[in-house]
């Protein structure tokens, strides 16, 4: 257990920046003189290792890392910490009501300005477009992040088969409306169903991709199961779950939460360090896991990937 | 009657220790928690506002509800609620930044939400301070005057809530139904603190009193 907590802190020191970094030692330093905090004091050291402690060792899902060393985290976290606000605005509550959900069999219509319109069934796209291991970084808009294996095809495949015709320039995604399984839906503050958008060129972008399947298995409904959209370079909720319509436009499509707070929320949406939030700083994030918080890289750390769908643009302008 | 008043004060000490325990438990010693940091820290701003309404509602709870007990422990509620407020603030200091105010500094510049806490917790932190008899008697006219200020830290702890939620408050789109339950209640004990609704609503409790009383006169 010890061994095991202890390798990934190796990792971690080597990607967080050192200003950022707290050792465990110092943990414990700055534990003691919170004098007041003695109940805290006694409990929150201990509190990480047994996160770490208790899935490093026997979960298999520790051999994944991403291209920068990141270990990813465990199936129990990503399976247990999810924002979908169809089921309820609780991340932690999300897991239970959304455990017979039913993500098979599963329709997807991919429509609007293309050639070859079709329904898909996820079966029949995991047939035609092979899915591949995608292990990324995914940066909530709330500064906390997970690395998850995915699997997945780039969602340019898809729409190669389709065909957009040239009239195309957007996509615009929507989630399946399942009010009587999905009971955060009675919810009336929000402008259901949950919508998303990409340019064309962001969702011909090789890391976009759409998922079917995580940890070298299919896609819990709480993740977003039958299929879902994941964008790695913008926050978390550009990464729409249960996808049941893809459509090709020739406008920028609407997306929920940039229709409930346009000031707060753009279109674009690519994780940038040094653009805050109008409410909130962007600059740092923590790790689900870890005890420290580390700085949030732009574009979630993907910028020579994707740094050209943006040259020239001003991304204080286009958040 | 004693008894009867030792019983509710044992329900507000054991009630608020109770609620810090369970949440450091829910949260720290928990293998289903996986935020723990962060959830810890909602969780225990929700408790210094639900301590800081309940304090609120001391005083018309006692005046118009009649429910004296009540009303006598609002000053531990509130001390309470600074408690999990001083658990909250050191909890984003210490467990969410490590100390690290270079880091810290530059979160509370820009983060809108922090500014209505922060000043709502030093507000509440001058009502700690000044909360022993002590002080009481010291202080004089000016103990009451100070201790106003918890009709504009309730404002403000509700204030801090709703910037915090992905929701736009203009438009009550997004998740707006916790914050916006916290934010009646608090306008609720604002308002019936106004002389002629608390008359009013005085006169409404005595009338059904009597009301009930009269098919069975004493």
């Amino acid at each position: 257990m010890d061994k095991d907590y202890q390798s990934l802190k190796i990792d971690r020191s080597e990607i967080t920046p050192k200003s950022l970094y707290l050792s465990r030692r110092d943990f414990m330093r700055s534990a003691a003189l919170a004098a007041g905090a003695v109940a805290l004091a006694a409990c929150a050291p201990g509190a990480a290792k047994s996160i770490d402690g208790s899935t490093a060792p026997t979960d298999p899902s520790n051999a994944y890392m991403d291209e920068l060393g990141n270990p990813a985290n465990s199936f129990q976290q990503t399976t247990n910490y999810n924002n979908y606000y169809e089921f309820t605005t609780n991340p932690q509550g999300v897991a239970r009501l959304a455990a017979n959900f039913p993500t098979s069999p599963w329709d997807v219509n991919v429509y609007g300005l293309v050639n070859n319109p079709k329904t898909f069934t996820v079966d029949e796209l995991n047939q035609l477009f092979t899915p591949e291991e995608r292990i990324y970084r995914m940066r909530c808009v709330e500064g906390w992040s997970l690395v998850i294996p995915w699997l997945g095809f780039p969602l340019s495949k898809l729409l190669e088969a389709v065909e957009p015709t040239s009239e195309a320039t957007h996509v615009r995604f929507e989630t399946v409306f399942a009010p009587d399984e999905m009971p955060g839906l009675k919810n009336l503050s929000y402008p259901w169903p949950y919508q998303e958008g990409l340019r064309l060129d962001e969702a011909n972008n090789d890391l976009t991709i759409l998922a079917t399947g995580m940890y070298g298995g299919e896609l819990p409904a709480q993740n977003g199961g039958g299929i879902r959209l994941v964008v790695p370079w913008k926050y978390g909720f550009k990464s729409a779950k249960a996808l049941v319509k893809i459509e090709l436009v020739d406008y920028q499509p609407d997306t929920l939460w940039n229709a409930i707070a346009p000031n707060e929320y753009g279109f674009y949406s690519n994780v940038n360090p040094n653009v805050d939030h109008p409410r909130w700083s962007q600059a740092t994030e923590r790790r689900i896991g870890d005890t420290d918080r580390r700085l949030t890289l732009m574009f979630n750390g993907y910028e020579d990937q994707v740094g050209y769908l943006y040259e020239g643009m001003d991304l204080k302008e286009n958040y | 009657m004693d008894k009867k008043i030792e019983w509710f004060r044992l329900v507000v000490h054991i009630g608020a220790w109770g609620t810090l325990l369970v949440l450091i438990l829910v949260n720290f010693f928990n293998p289903n928690s996986v935020n723990p940091i962060l959830t810890f820290e909602h969780h225990t701003g929700t408790a210094a506002l639900i301590f800081l309404i309940l304090s609120l509602a001391g005083t018309p709870v006692g005046s118009i509800l009649e429910w004296k007990d009540f009303a006598k422990r609002k000053k531990a509620l509130g001390v309470y609620g600074f408690m999990f407020a001083a658990v909250h603030v050191l909890a984003f200091l210490w467990l969410d930044y490590g100390f690290q105010f270079k880091f810290i500094f530059n979160v509370v510049k820009n983060t809108v939400y922090i500014w209505f806490g922060l000043a709502a917790f030093i507000m509440a932190l001058a009502l700690a301070i000044t909360s022993f008899k002590k002080m009481k008697q010291l202080m004089k006219k000016n103990w009451k005057r100070l201790h106003r200020l918890a009709y504009v830290i309730a404002p403000l702890a509700v204030i801090h809530f709703f910037l915090i939620v992905k929701a736009n408050i203009l438009t009550l789109q997004g998740n707006v139904i916790e914050p916006l339950i916290y934010g009646s209640i608090v306008l609720i004990l604002l308002l019936v603190r106004i002389p002629p609704i608390k008359r009013g609503l005085i006169n409404l409790r005595t009338a059904i009193q009597s009301r009930t009383r009269r098919p069975n006169p004493v």
